[in-house]
């Protein structure tokens, strides 16, 4: 049990640029920075904060994440984004990693990126790591974050924090083309073994999110009948107040057929991840209460959508060994006629604390895969 | 429950008997009771290769054996009559009494993670089949017990003879011991799949490096049957073994052709697994080199390649009975006691309007005036087109389509005789080929009629069927579209039958709405293509003359051309493939005509219904291969 999880310690908006040029003013302080550099405007903003207070005290990992066939728009906005990323950052070392097999087109970025991390030589003197999930897919930001905790969790030290930029209007004219079948995250596979005595009673947690009908149609199509009940999860409070109904209504063909009424909707909040990750625990808490015994209780869980809800989803997910599963996307396409396109409103920036010495006054986490040693 | 036709059954049924009431044993009746090589399909491996919706799971469903014991446990109705009799042609039941014991195990994408371990290769392929073996076991058990009429103590495994060496690696005689073991090798193996950093070799679980082979070791399962002991054949079906990586897939595929491998096993896949010669059913296509088709393994593929008019009628009475076992689960129509499907679409003979005909007849005449064709031709033309109407087969020859028919005619006499008159009406020499008045110059005039008038062109049950391309989950998605419509009348207390228009109006709907949402590798590129096939066609369909008769549907390339194609992995090649696999085209190979033979690229029906074609098939422009090329390049 990671106890600190429930309270971490969280910065939004203007709070995270203080925090940052407060706390990596530190000289001592040596950070090395994980994030995605695409297509996504986001890509920079992070990197933007903490270089201009790290300065030469900053490494990075850039990742990019090659799909097939990119719109040339987009290949020429990333290659944009990482030549202006590798000329803030002086340390910088490229990552591209193929999301699906050059072989038979299967996704296999999971493993790729964690392969990376494996290789990658970790600096005897940083302290502190962020992971910058702006312009990270699932796919290969979950993985990042759980090789990352662990090797946190298993070296004093080191302090590992989550930092993201996210704009639920700007994510809305992204469209990803999902690939045919769903997966589970690399590393998120949960245990799915029930005995006759007590069968899988599984409960799936959709996150919905705008123009996703059709991926988590595919997660739904492939589990058949072994979902015992479907809860999808909506962004309130939010920005738009009325985000959640809007995508009441879009995902209604969805809801109906699943006889999804009011009383299974998940709320949790767009703006702090630690919403959801409390949520997500006491659901699994009682749930578990509930039916243990007759039943092996299970949540399955989709974050496909905000960024910021998704990193709660996916703490709980690390937390409970809860299985993740998404849909992996061949290519993206920016559709300015979707969402706010050009004009979306400010970006709402969040910064969450997992490790460090900061929390050494808890218990100790038992780490649940065996940790790399840098 | 929404409309139940626009959903895959096995997503939504959760019980046994709910899914009974609506599955259709026709595939299992035509492509394994009826297979020549039937008595071998429990003794070779099998591949089972379908394009996605063709039923594939469906049939492996229904196959799987706590089914089969739940049809013969229940003979009272007669919908599970049926399906006993379809199983026993198929093998599966034998004189009332279950025949083999069927598990079905999806090959879902962590399989395929197997493949990326940093083992070599043999190793990931024995943590698979591991796997597989063991969640086999498990299944099997789950599935003889799952209706209670036995517990696990109660299930014998039967071994071969001289497999005593082996027993101890499955765990030993006993069954509870046999399940334990599969349970420990399924933990180890998954955990070794699952982790995020995979282990180094030397710590991977024991219970996942040591042999373990009961597919080798278990020839048979006893088990007790209304009083007596019975035996029954193990079959394990791997579904959607396209998943997987193509050297593991060889590597397992023939594992389990080994001889020594006693439980029969059937693998489903797509078409897209394939290589583009495959697909295309090229005949010398070797597939496994080393195995030999109807020695070493059998295939089936989930649509025949022969005899395309039986293939479509007997598709019919599959598709009508499917629609009205789903019928009953709409309720509002269930409700009004609507049991039958074809009744809710009405066939009644589109009539224009008093003044679009007037508007038709003016048209007419003045393409006569324009063509300068004799009054007297006309008449004549009038006599063809009436004559023929009263001995057509169809109904839908009334008075606007013979109007539409004469106009056609004319078109083609001036047509024939090579070029307006120049004297005007009062010429009127004889064509050199006499004029004709035929099913396919009817369908030409519809098919103006619509274009033109917006007369209905497509309704009715058969053409629904056609324009399925033996589908059954595009049948159901196109008939999802018509019970909407019917539902919703049914609510406001109006009649639910839809009318042709209201039945053309919802499936050219549909059918874009499926194009749209295509949703495969390659798909724009193929979506670019069908979209100028479409148009073209459409071009040539509605030329005066109609040069082609019902019109065209198909663009043809010369067949060793398409050959050549086939074999050089080009992008164009994989493309191709792709809209076969995921029925955006279909292939028809050495069609022959004006003495020679082409590749027909066949749109599929949805297109058709959409882009406003006939679903009659033959009609196709000639066009080269460089042309594919260049819409294809240029998307």
């Amino acid at each position: 049990m990671r106890e600190h999880w429930r309270a971490c310690i969280t910065h939004f908006d203007e709070m995270v640029d203080d925090f940052i040029s407060d706390y990596f003013r530190d000289e001592s302080r040596r950070c090395v920075l994980l994030a995605g550099a695409g297509f996504d405007p986001r890509s920079r903003r992070i990197a933007e904060k903490l270089h201009a207070t790290l300065g030469a005290r900053l490494r990075a990992i850039l990742v990019r994440e090659e799909r097939a066939d990119p719109a040339e728009q987009l290949r020429a906005a990333a290659d944009d984004n990482e030549a202006r990323l590798s000329a803030l950052i002086a340390e910088t070392s490229v990552e591209s990693v193929r999301i699906f097999s050059s072989e038979d087109g299967a996704p296999v970025g999971g493993q790729r990126i964690v392969e990376a991390l494996e290789a990658y030589q970790w600096p005897d003197d940083i302290t502190d790591i962020v992971l910058d999930f702006s312009a990270l897919s699932t796919g290969i930001g979950f993985p990042m974050a759980r090789y990352v905790l662990n090797m946190c969790e298993a070296r004093e030290g080191l302090n590992f924090h989550i930092m993201i930029s996210s704009n639920p209007e700007l994510d809305a004219s992204i469209v990803g083309e999902p690939y045919d079948s769903p997966s589970f995250v690399r590393g998120f596979s949960g245990d799915f073994t029930a005995t006759d005595d007590a069968p899988l009673a599984l409960i799936w947690l959709p996150q919905l999110a705008s123009g996703r009908l059709t991926t988590l149609q595919r997660i739904r199509s492939a589990q058949g009948d072994a979902i015992y009940k479907v809860c999808p999860i909506l962004p309130f409070p939010a920005r738009n107040p009325r985000r959640a109904d809007d995508l009441i209504t879009e995902f209604s063909p969805l809801l109906s057929d699943e006889g999804v009424d009011a009383r299974d909707f998940l709320y949790v909040s767009e703006r702090n991840p630690l919403d959801s990750y409390r949520k997500l625990s006491t659901l699994k808490k009682r749930y578990d209460e509930t039916v243990g015994g007759s039943f092996t209780p299970q949540l399955l869980l989709s974050p496909i959508g905000s960024k910021v809800m998704a990193v709660g989803a996916m703490m709980a997910a690390i937390e409970h060994g809860l299985p993740v599963q998404h849909v992996e996307n061949l290519r993206y396409d920016f559709d300015p006629t979707r969402g706010a396109g050009t004009s979306a409103p400010p970006d709402l920036t969040v910064h969450l604390w997992l490790h460090g010495p900061i929390y050494s006054g808890y218990a100790p986490p038992q780490p649940n895969d065996s940790p790399p040693t840098p | 429950m929404s409309n139940p036709f626009l959903r895959r059954a096995t997503e939504y049924i959760r019980s046994d008997s709910a899914f009974l009431a609506i599955v259709t044993p026709e595939p299992l009746t035509t492509f394994v009771a009826n297979h020549p090589q039937k008595s071998a399909l429990l003794d070779l491996p099998v591949r089972v290769i379908g394009s996605p919706g063709s039923g594939k799971t469906m049939m492996a469903s229904l196959v799987e054996y706590r089914l089969v014991e739940a049809v013969l446990r229940d003979q009272s109705s007669a919908n599970n009559r049926e399906l006993a009799a379809a199983l026993t042609r198929s093998g599966f039941i034998d004189d009332d009494r279950p025949a083999v014991a069927a598990v079905r195990l999806p090959m879902e994408a962590e399989y395929r993670d197997y493949w990326e371990l940093p083992y070599d290769e043999a190793i990931k392929t024995k943590l698979v089949l591991s796997l597989i073996q063991a969640r086999a076991i498990l299944g099997l058990v789950r599935n003889l017990t799952a209706n209670r009429l036995r517990t696990g103590d109660e299930v014998t495994f039967v071994f071969r003879d001289g497999a005593s060496a082996s027993l101890a690696s499955i765990g030993g005689r006993d069954t509870d011991a046999i399940l334990r073991r599969a349970l420990d090798v399924e933990r180890a193996v998954y955990s070794v799949g699952a982790s995020l950093l995979p282990p180094k070799l030397d710590d991977v679980p024991e219970a996942a490096r040591a042999p373990y082979h009961p597919f080798e070791t278990i020839e048979r399962i006893q088990i007790s049957w209304k009083g007596e002991t019975i035996d029954l054949k193990p079959l394990v079906i791997l579904d959607d073994v396209h998943a997987l990586h193509p050297d593991q897939f060889d590597r397992l595929f023939r594992y389990l052709a080994r001889r020594e491998v006693r439980v029969a096993r059937w693998m489903m896949m797509r078409m897209d697994a394939l290589s583009p010669r495959a697909v295309f059913r090229s005949r010398d296509e070797e597939p496994l080199p080393g195995l030999k088709q109807e020695r070493d393994y059998i295939d089936i593929f989930m649509q025949t390649d022969s005899d395309r008019d039986a293939d479509r009628k007997r598709f019919r009475r599959m598709a009508s009975a499917m629609a009205d076992r789903y019928l009953p689960f709409v309720r509002p129509l269930r409700e009004r006691n609507f049991t039958e499907f074809a009744t809710l679409l009405s066939e009644a003979v589109p009539a224009l309007s008093d003044a679009r005909r007037e508007e038709l007849r003016s048209e007419i005449d003045k393409d006569q005036r324009g063509l300068g064709v004799a009054q007297e031709r006309r008449q004549q033309i009038e006599t063809l087109v009436a004559n023929y109407a009263k001995g057509a087969k169809s109904y839908d020859v009334e008075a606007d389509v013979q109007l539409a028919m004469v106009r056609v005619l004319m078109h083609r006499y001036v047509n024939r005789i090579g070029r307006p008159s120049l004297f005007g009406a009062e010429a009127n020499p004889d064509p050199k080929k006499p004029l004709k008045a035929d099913s396919d110059v009817a369908e030409a005039a519809r098919l103006y009629l619509h274009d033109k008038f917006g007369r209905a062109f497509h309704y009715g049950l058969a053409t629904l069927c056609d324009a399925s391309n033996e589908n059954a989950e595009v049948f159901l998605q196109l008939a999802g579209a018509l019970v909407e419509r019917m539902e919703t009348r049914a609510i406001r207390n109006q009649d639910p039958a839809l009318t042709p228009a209201q039945q053309q109006s919802a499936l050219e709907e549909k059918g874009t709405q499926i194009v749209e949402q295509w949703s495969f590798p390659y798909a724009r590129n193929v979506r670019t293509l069908i979209d100028v096939i479409a148009e073209e066609c459409r071009k040539m369909s509605l030329t005066d003359h109609a040069r082609l008769g019902a019109g065209a549907n198909a663009v043809g390339i010369p067949e060793a051309d398409m050959e050549t194609l086939l074999a050089s992995g080009t992008s164009l090649a994989e493309t191709l493939k792709y809209a076969i696999a995921y029925g955006a085209l279909v292939a028809v190979r050495d069609y022959g005509q004006g003495s020679k033979s082409w590749c027909l690229l066949e749109l599929p029906g949805v297109v058709c219904m959409r882009s406003g074609l006939t679903l009659r098939r033959g009609g196709f422009l000639e066009w080269k291969l460089d042309r594919l090329a260049e819409i294809v390049g240029h998307s």
